[in-house]
């Protein structure tokens, strides 16, 4: 089935779609929606809305449902109901914090970003890595020895707070080291080399 | 089997699809509530995953995050479609109906925008979207003739924005037939005339109400 991902010419919302395809090496059109564009696009969104994953005729809107769905195809699921359920909850859990951080980043940037790092941030993360030694102690990914859809989503928002501070990982080795792992899975770092010589914006505003 | 556990603050809230989830299908729960911001809910706060509720304890496993909650349950319960196609369509309506709410929280609890705008303007907006996409498949609810999950969000938020507006739905036929149908459900009836005559608050302070 012919798959095509629209979302705007920056990581955002579409960013862990795009490592999820990549790494389980599915093809497919990274559509990436111009400034003059989305003025006509915008009205044939089911929400208004991009990310947006066009599967054969079947038009898939909302980020948690484009993953969940590839998931559920690809096996990155968990391999029972309580496994499935606690990707959920990682996801949402990553989300809510995803949440705070886009709050920041289009809002209070300039005068927010320090507090954001100084108080908010280390909380959210070292309660994410409690949660992330739940299965196998946090040695290989969130539902243990298989990769699951919320791994692409953990790693792109471990990497974009990288962006944002380099030190935000230091508080939190388990999540650091599952970074540095995942970073080296050989798809994602043909990906990642690749991304880094155009270096797409994180955010739609420009500021990271 | 065990009873699982459902623990949330005295109001409708996020919890309150979840209820309506377990009421309709007629599946038995322990219905915790504790007082939004009392001193019982600090010492709980402390022992939930993301310092939230609702939470879901069933048997030994503890589930945070209403979708997370909602979709569980909806794979549980037969709730979820018949195939990956209905799976993904009622994700997609669950997420938008979601953000809507967001919308409207920013409102009740962030003054956001004025009540002028959300109910003539911002509600209106979504609603004819949400409107478009329920009428994608025929039959009385999101899909068919059979509840899923994501029935229970879409009616309690219908419900919700009633509150602000009586008029509301006028304007978006299929959802207003779907909201009074949810109000006769046999299994929902009594409850939600109670909960009407109880006045529960719907957010955790008594904006919304009307």
């Amino acid at each position: 089935m012919a798959l095509k991902l629209s979302y705007f010419d920056i990581r955002g919302l579409a960013e862990p779609i795009r490592l999820l395809l990549v790494d389980k090496q599915v093809a497919f059109d990274d559509h990436r929606i111009s400034r003059d564009q989305w003025a006509e696009i915008k009205p044939k969104m089911i929400f208004g809305q991009v990310p947006c994953l066009l599967s054969g005729d079947e038009e898939i809107v909302q980020s948690g449902a484009i993953l969940r769905h590839l998931a559920r195809v690809h096996g990155l699921n968990g391999n029972n109901e309580t496994e499935t359920t606690f990707i959920d909850m990682f996801f949402e859990g990553l989300r809510d914090l995803h949440n705070k951080y886009a709050q920041m980043i289009y809002g209070n940037y300039e005068n927010g970003k320090e507090a954001y790092i100084k108080d908010t941030l280390p909380g959210e993360l070292a309660r994410l890595e409690k949660l992330f030694r739940t299965y196998k102690n946090g040695e290989h990914y969130v539902a243990g020895d298989k990769e699951s859809y919320a791994d692409y989503v953990l790693f792109e928002e471990l990497d974009i707070h990288l962006i944002l501070s380099p030190t935000a990982l230091d508080g939190t080795p388990i999540l650091k080291k599952f970074h540095e792992r995942f970073a080296e899975r050989p798809n994602i770092k043909a990906y990642l080399n690749k991304r880094a010589a155009v270096n797409p914006p994180v955010n739609g505003n420009g500021k990271q | 089997m065990t009873v699982p556990q459902l623990y949330y603050f005295t109001i409708r809230g996020f919890a309150e699809y979840i209820r309506l989830l377990f009421l309709d299908n007629d599946i038995k729960f322990e219905d915790i509530r504790y007082e939004y911001g009392g001193k019982e809910w600090e010492e709980v706060k402390k022992t939930m995953i993301f310092g939230q509720m609702p939470c879901l304890k069933d048997g030994k496993q503890e589930i945070a995050q209403t979708g997370a909650i909602m979709r569980h349950l909806g794979r549980k319960h037969g709730l979820n479609g018949s195939s990956e196609e209905d799976a993904t369509f009622l994700d997609m309506f669950f997420e938008g109906v979601r953000d809507v709410r967001m919308k409207y929280v920013r409102f009740i609890y962030m003054d956001a925008e004025t009540r002028e705008d959300i109910v003539n303007k911002t509600l209106p907006d979504c609603l004819e979207k949400l409107e478009k996409l329920f009428k994608i498949h025929s039959g009385d609810f999101i899909i068919g003739n059979k509840p899923s999950y994501a029935d229970y969000i879409l009616f309690e938020e219908l419900d919700a924005y009633h509150h602000l507006d009586a008029h509301i739905l006028d304007k978006f036929p299929a959802l207003k037939k779907f909201w009074e149908m949810m109000w006769q459900r046999p299994n929902l009836k009594a409850y939600l005339e109670k909960r009407k005559a109880d006045g529960v608050w719907i957010n955790a302070i008594e904006k919304g109400m009307k």
